[in-house]
């Protein structure tokens, strides 16, 4: 290892030095480590990371999917989120504001030659990162989907499998709609809702891979509530063996490993997101808004195969946008806070960001509202129970938007404990499209961290859209060349 | 009363509740049991560094001793590098006796010395740059450039702020 030293420090053992690391904050972790080969091998270990990243506190909490388990990660991954959840505390409290830290280019182009995969274009439900940005994914509008590694640059794989001849390619799987989640193994799995063009029904498929492992279908089933007469598959999600279709009116819950759905009528939902065996959704009703939360084991236990919502609601919230308003569609985001604390893993913030239009048909300040979602027990000590409940934590309005824009991602990371969001919007102009706002509400208070520009989203990109990424902080697009997807993250 | 030997063989003559604060020595001392003829070994302290851990052991062979498995008092002892008064005079010696004693503490099992110890040296680096480090610790830099370039690019999203 190292040449003979005469200094002193060297000379004391490595796990003295774990003691004494342990005390030292990130940054000066990384100024050691560039001092000597023996400090080098210490700290550039997996072994270091993980320990660093379980004593992390909720300051620092990482933003990593509640369902990731951190001894699964390896130590390219563990080193960057303990770094970048501290770099993440030093900018909040330094006056600086938000910067691009780093960029990532893939080259999306190459696999389309001559343009035979399509132009992509839409509102961003074509493309998408994997929690934690190690893969992402790109639906083309020929009806292929494509996996690319992010840190290799590489394709991965098209589903379904591109023909050699490519004059053989038809546009055979239009519409379909995708989510993607990650098992607790590290294997990456993927709802995808895909139809031949001509056809009137739809399949759920559910496609696995790692990164030792191949593409492969795990399950397929044709659902009559999915079909093309119900409209555009909404909202796709995945979580574990449970996986949720919108079309217009009907919620299709299918547990995938058992092979088993269940169709909720009632409500059309802006919004879904599957946490701790609950479906939390934004739902619209004849008589206003709710949140609503679905629980899952009554679904999975209901002897119908359709269900009214309130047969498997579990708890409701109403939702306040202002009462003479008209509102457009609702986007949510749920947070866990759980961070090394197990026993508290249940309650979730709630945010929901929805445009507001007053009657007049101007544009309003969009509105955010919080609600949490945990469980709560009641009865007395001898007959003790607990059940699931919403609760609104209030409201604000989005004041520093400028009422030209729509308001269109929302995300609250688990480093941004208690009322805060991320907020990012689009001109509807058609002429320009890159002006965006990242914003932040902290206990209430709107805070403005920075207005992304022309040169933070690099010119125009193709899509309307501006994608975040929950748990990295990143936000992406396809640019306007259609070649590359670039990946910027603010930490 | 307890006889203890340090590498340079000289014998001290310790109580038995101020040995005790050394997990190593309470250990043996078990073994031993009552027989206070034996003499315990301590072969890698010298004399001069051993009698600066009976001070320190002296002084806080009273408090109540942190549980192995207490995880609340580790979790506080991690989130401050605060040094009591006593003991920051106490640490205020040249480098050499520094990591002697973290050493000495290291080896005897004294969690509470080891962590003043450490956390005055992650005082020492607090805010320091690379070449301030080297220069502090008398580390060699044992890099060559190719390896100090690669490492700074992986830093570099890291460090610039």
């Amino acid at each position: 290892m190292s040449p003979p030293s005469r200094s002193k420090a060297t000379n004391i053992p490595s796990e003295v030095w774990d003691e004494i690391l342990s005390l030292c904050s990130v940054e000066d972790t990384l100024k050691l480590e560039r001092t000597c080969q023996f400090l080098r091998s210490i700290i550039s270990s997996r072994h270091f990371w993980l320990k660093r990243l379980q004593c992390l506190d909720q300051a620092h909490a990482p933003d990593l999917p509640p369902h990731v388990s951190v001894s699964s990660l390896g130590y390219r991954d563990l080193r960057d989120l303990v770094v970048r959840a501290r770099r993440r505390v030093l900018n909040r409290t330094s006056s600086s504001s938000l910067r691009i830290s780093r960029e990532i280019i893939i080259p999306i182009g190459q696999a389309n030659v001559d343009g035979v995969l399509g132009k992509p274009l839409g509102w961003g439900a074509d493309t998408l990162l994997s929690p934690g940005a190690q893969y992402f994914f790109i639906r083309w509008p020929a009806g292929y989907l494509q996996c690319w590694d992010v840190r290799d640059k590489e394709c991965l794989w098209t589903y379904p499998e591109l023909p050699s001849d490519r004059s053989d390619m038809r546009e055979t799987r239009t519409k379909c709609a995708f989510a993607c989640d990650m098992a607790e193994n590290g294997d990456v799995h993927l709802a995808v809702v895909s139809e031949t063009l001509g056809q009137d029904q739809r399949a759920l498929e559910i496609l696995g891979f790692s990164r030792d492992n191949p593409l492969s279908l795990l399950f397929r089933t044709k659902t009559e509530e999915i079909d093309v007469l119900h409209g555009l598959p909404a909202i796709v999600k995945l979580s574990g063996d449970v996986s949720v279709v919108y079309t217009e009116g009907y919620l299709t819950i299918t547990f995938w490993k058992d092979d088993r759905s269940v169709v909720v009528r009632e409500g059309i939902f802006d919004a879904l997101e599957i946490i701790n065996g609950y479906i939390l959704g934004v739902a619209s009703f004849y008589d206003g808004h709710s949140v609503v939360a679905i629980s899952l084991k009554t679904a999975y236990h209901s002897t119908s195969t359709h269900v009214q919502l309130e047969d498997v609601l579990a708890s409701s919230c109403r939702s306040s946008p202002p009462s003479s308003s008209l509102v457009g569609r609702a986007q949510l985001s749920l947070c866990t806070f759980h961070w090394r604390e197990e026993g508290k893993r249940h309650d979730s913030v709630i945010t929901v960001l929805r445009d507001a239009y007053d009657d007049q048909y101007y544009y309003d300040f969009p509105l955010v509202e919080f609600f949490s979602f945990g469980l709560e027990t009641s009865g007395s000590s001898s007959e003790q129970s607990t059940h699931p409940i919403l609760k609104s934590l209030g409201q604000t309005h989005f004041k520093a938007f400028d009422p030209q824009f729509t308001t269109y991602s929302v995300m609250t990371p688990p480093s941004q404990a208690g009322s805060t969001v991320l907020a990012f919007h689009d001109e509807l102009s058609h002429e320009t499209r890159f002006a965006r706002t990242l914003a932040t509400f902290a206990s209430g208070k709107e805070v403005t961290i920075r207005i992304l520009d022309e040169t933070d989203v690099g010119g125009k990109p193709a899509t309307f859209s501006l994608n975040v990424e929950f748990y990295s902080g990143a936000i992406y697009y396809v640019t306007k060349c259609l070649q590359n997807v670039v990946i910027r993250y603010f930490d | 009363m307890v006889i203890i030997r340090t590498a340079d063989k000289e014998k001290f003559t310790v109580d038995r509740d101020v040995a005790e604060c050394s997990v190593l020595l309470k250990n043996l001392l078990e073994d031993v049991g009552e027989n206070e003829e034996e003499e315990i070994p301590v072969q890698n302290i010298n004399s001069s560094v051993f009698r600066k851990v009976l001070e320190w052991c002296e002084h806080h062979k009273n408090d109540p001793r942190p549980a192995s498995d207490d995880s609340a008092a580790e979790e506080s002892r991690r989130r401050t590098t605060d040094i009591s008064e006593w003991d920051q005079k106490f640490i205020a010696v040249d480098q050499e006796m520094l990591f002697e004693i973290i050493l000495a503490a290291n080896y005897l099992d004294i969690k509470p010395l080891l962590d003043v110890g450490c956390k005055t040296v992650a005082n020492m680096i607090k805010g320091k740059t690379p070449e301030e480090i080297r220069k502090l610790f008398n580390i060699t830099n044992d890099f060559t450039p190719e390896e100090e370039a690669q490492i700074r690019r992986e830093n570099e999203w890291a460090e610039d702020r």
